[in-house]
């Protein structure tokens, strides 16, 4: 009963991780109709900019995340303005090819900068609470409350502001946006920005979590992916409840089966779900995806 | 030859295509109207089978197809045209048409292999008769330029032509003159009767109303995804509803 | 060492030209070509172990990596291009799970060591000269399988269903037949580079079949051309001496696996802003109307 609610509560705090990532996710799906594959690797950075900057030059950790995701917004704006912007005329697979080159590119800056040896953040463990028998430290309670407080920014942002109008104007039709008078390129800046802001936050907290490798990135950016197509594509809080489900699935797969195969589960989840239900738990079926 | 009955399809709770019904006789020209946005062209997605329906039954040459995937509806007889054009851009005006026919010897992956020589044979014959086809449609002077490069009323053409080149009973062409220069029009018209004369039955969807009403024998008029007119075309433009279904959306001026 | 070099060569530039026929003929976007070589590699280096012939072992690799290239392209073939390739990478990452995890089958992370060397005609091929030779011949069979399949109606239908399905479709093309046959030729010449590689290497492990190394074969096909199987060749005969080459600056190997990993995707962002349709472009496989012959033309 305690490992099963222990689980639980893991299942919960990945999932609400991967549900930042998604999210962000989908807003830069919905305006580019490309899959940045880059998204989880911004990530990766930003854990490990919070890393450098708490525990090598001993800045205080708050302050640390602050200014990674400050750097990370800045990494996911250079990406769009040098990588991808250039290319939004050129052939169909350059903008998802491009992003795989960043990806990459990312993961050997990080390999080479901080190595390819698991580092963690030097937070000293505190007592957490006790529920039914299992415990959720205070760092899992944080990372709930991150989650809460990103979504509630980013819902009041999207749904209650001039700027949350313009961004999903553009979502549904980018032509008639700009017929309106928004102005495309700087609505996907501010949802590039947004979505390493969301990215880089996820990545910390994934560190406070587990601990530092390169290889998370890929890690966030299927996971996110399964995510966001389990959801929905399209369906912004879609790709939250699918984070959620899949934090869920692969903690309690190892009540089942050996947790070596824990990676594995997201990955079968992704495939299953493409075989039966493309669309995903709440997304439309797009007519286009009526079999050829 | 071709029937449907019943046949509705939602989005998201929009009716795009509400409990609609009509008829194609062997060898005749039939036309589909209505505003835009009245639903003609998510009609033909669904007789082609790209949409699937929420009710409705689709029958053509006394079998129904409902539910059946593109490839076969196409390989029956029945072959669409886009109201977007759609011709491979980067395969050249000859391309476009000889990669058409469905009896195409080596697009098996085995024949494509083993059998060069019936390959050639067959590909010959084709070439001929892609060739014969650009006579017809003058476009034999573009024949080796990538379609990409046509301008549009070309590109229209050359769309209609390669569907020919499957050798159609039935063609559903959405929108044939659409953003066509006047002088090609006429021109399309004449292909259309010519066509016609070889023994393909049409089904058209225009928005260009003098077109569908000097060509159709028969013309179905939609609005709100519902059938609200049939007729001859001089019944259906006398026809009050009709009238009213243009005007509302101030669009007969332009259709005219 | 060159001998060494030209045998790499062939085995990369088969699974070059493989991916190629998925990616630039088809336009199937596939993170998981690893996979099938490891299929390959895994299949043919097991049964050799358990005493069949090699050769009827790398066959049946091509066999199991097809097939794996069927259940992803069954899966996925039929949804939008970006979901195929996530499928592929997925479908990459769990067989790599299976290859570390089944350890009662691969032994796991310390590989299978001993994999035996083939004989041809009772003649054993026990040296690097030999092995060149039987790569290089390997590699002239799929470029010549690859071409003849391109150029024939079969590869023109390919074209058709990259530049637009949907019309392809109302046309009368099985569009997703026709995929699923493509994935699968592709994965086939993959299993057999894989056991290729298994028999020559010796020892396996799953290692050799990451993301990383199907990012790699991709770079190799992007680097070329798409739609060029020479410019994958050209891919993989320059992008496998600079890799090997790498190894030879002495760099402790960690930094040296991270600095090769930036170069290639530097090469990739670069090639996309600069050139996006390869060093090569693709060749143009025009058919003529007044000839009806197929024409070999240069890049764009
Ligand atoms: N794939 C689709 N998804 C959602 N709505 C659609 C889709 N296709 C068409 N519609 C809607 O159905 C209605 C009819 O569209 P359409 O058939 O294109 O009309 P027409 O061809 O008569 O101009 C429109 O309101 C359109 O927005
Ligand atoms: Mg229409």
């Amino acid at each position: 009963m305690d490992v099963l609610v222990q689980l639980l509560i893991n299942g919960l705090v990945a999932g609400s991780i991967y549900g930042i990532v998604a999210v962000g996710y989908s807003m830069v799906y919905s305006i580019l109709r490309f899959v940045n594959f880059a998204h989880g690797y911004v990530a990766m950075i930003g854990m490990y900019l919070a890393y450098t900057f708490s525990v090598r030059m001993g800045m205080n950790f708050f302050l640390s995340a602050v200014s990674a995701i400050l750097l990370s917004c800045l990494l996911g704006w250079s990406v769009e303005r040098a990588a991808y912007r250039p290319l939004r005329r050129s052939f169909y697979l350059a903008p998802l090819i491009t992003s795989i080159g960043v990806s990459f590119l990312l993961e050997a800056i990080a390999l080479l900068v901080w190595g390819a040896d698991i580092r963690s953040y030097d937070i000293p463990v505190r007592e957490g609470l006790e529920v039914l028998g299992a415990r959720i430290t205070m760092v899992q309670i944080w990372i709930i409350a991150a989650l809460l407080l990103s979504l509630m920014v980013l819902m009041w942002l999207l749904n209650r502001t001039i700027l949350g109008v313009a961004i999903r104007a553009t979502a549904d039709d980018q032509d008639m946006a700009r017929m309106l008078g928004v102005d495309a390129d700087s609505i996907i800046v501010v949802v590039f920005l947004l979505g390493s802001a969301m990215a880089a936050v996820a990545g910390i907290l994934l560190g406070l979590e587990t601990n530092l490798q390169p290889t998370m990135g890929l890690v966030v950016t299927v996971k996110a992916f399964a995510a966001v197509i389990l959801g929905g594509l399209g369906n912004i809080y879609g790709g939250l409840i699918g984070g959620l489900l899949i934090g869920f699935a692969e903690n309690l797969g190892i009540w089942f089966i050996p947790a070596v195969w824990k990676d594995a589960i997201a990955y079968a989840i992704l495939l299953v779900i493409l075989l039966v239900k493309p669309s995903g738990l709440f997304g439309q079926r797009r007519e286009s995806e009526v079999k050829l | 030859m071709l029937k449907v009955t019943g046949l509705t399809k939602e989005f998201g709770g929009l009716r795009a295509v509400d409990d609609l019904s009509l008829e194609v006789k062997e060898g005749t020209i039939v036309g589909l109207i209505g505003p835009n946005g009245s639903g003609k062209s998510t009609v033909f997605n669904l007789i082609s089978g790209f949409y699937r329906c929420d009710a409705g039954r689709i029958e053509f040459s006394g079998k129904d197809i409902t539910g059946l995937p593109p490839h076969v509806i196409a390989r029956m007889g029945l072959v669409r045209t886009f109201q977007q054009t759609r011709v491979f851009p980067e395969m050249t005006v000859f391309e476009n048409l000889v990669v058409a026919p469905q009896d195409n010897v080596g697009e098996g992956f085995i024949d494509s292999l083993l059998f060069p020589r019936a390959v050639k044979e067959d590909q010959k014959k084709k070439g001929e008769e892609a060739l014969a086809l650009l006579r017809f449609a003058d476009l034999y002077e573009k024949r080796d330029e990538l379609a990409k490069n046509l301008p549009y009323g070309e590109q229209k053409r050359l769309e209609l032509m390669r569907a020919v080149m499957t050798r159609p009973k039935i063609m559903l062409l959405d929108e044939p003159t659409a953003g066509v220069a006047r002088p090609q029009v006429e021109k399309m018209r004449e292909y259309i009767l010519k066509l016609k004369d070889q023994g393909i039955t049409f089904l058209i969807i225009e928005h260009h109303m003098k077109f569908v009403m000097g060509l159709s024998e028969w013309v179905y008029v939609l609005d709100h995804g519902q059938l609200i007119a049939q007729g001859t075309p001089s019944e259906v433009q006398k026809n009050p509803k009709v009238i009213e279904a243009y005007l509302g959306t101030g669009r007969m001026a332009a259709a005219v | 060492m060159i001998y060494h070099l030209v045998t790499l060569i062939g085995i990369y530039g088969m699974l070059a030209v493989g991916l190629n026929l998925v990616v630039g003929y088809t336009g199937l976007f596939s993170l998981g070509h690893a996979a099938f070589f490891g299929l390959g590699a895994y299949t043919s280096a097991l049964l050799s172990l358990a005493g069949a012939p090699v050769f009827t072992g790398m066959l049946a690799g091509g066999i199991i990596g097809a097939l794996g290239g069927w259940l992803v392209g069954y899966s996925t073939v039929n949804l939008r291009g970006d979901y195929f390739c996530l499928g592929t990478l997925a479908f990459g990452e769990i067989t790599r799970a299976v290859f570390t995890n089944w350890i009662g089958l691969t032994r796991g992370p310390m590989g299978l060591p001993g994999i035996p060397r083939p004989s041809l005609f009772g003649v054993p091929i026990k040296s690097v000269e030999q092995y060149m030779v039987l790569a290089l011949i390997f590699l002239a069979l799929s470029l010549a399988f690859a071409e003849r399949l391109v150029k024939s109606p079969f590869g023109r239908m390919l074209r058709s269903i990259r530049e637009d399905d949907v019309a392809a479709a109302s046309l009368g093309k099985n569009v997703g037949r026709t995929k699923i046959v493509a994935v699968m030729a592709g994965s086939f010449m993959a299993g057999v580079a894989g056991g290729l590689y298994a028999h020559y290497i010796t020892y396996i492990d799953p290692m050799g079949f990451t993301l990383n190394q199907s990012i790699f074969i991709l770079v190799l096909v992007v680097f070329g051309g798409l739609g060029n199987n020479y410019g994958s060749i050209m891919g993989a005969v320059i992008l496998v001496v600079v890799r090997e080459g790498l190894r030879f600056l002495g760099l402790p190997s960690s930094v040296s696996a991270a600095l090769q990993q930036a170069i290639y995707s530097v090469l990739l962002i670069g090639l996309m802003l600069v050139r996006p349709r390869g060093l090569l472009g693709e060749v143009k496989y025009m058919t003529r109307g007044d000839s009806s012959r197929s024409l070999e033309g240069g890049g764009e």
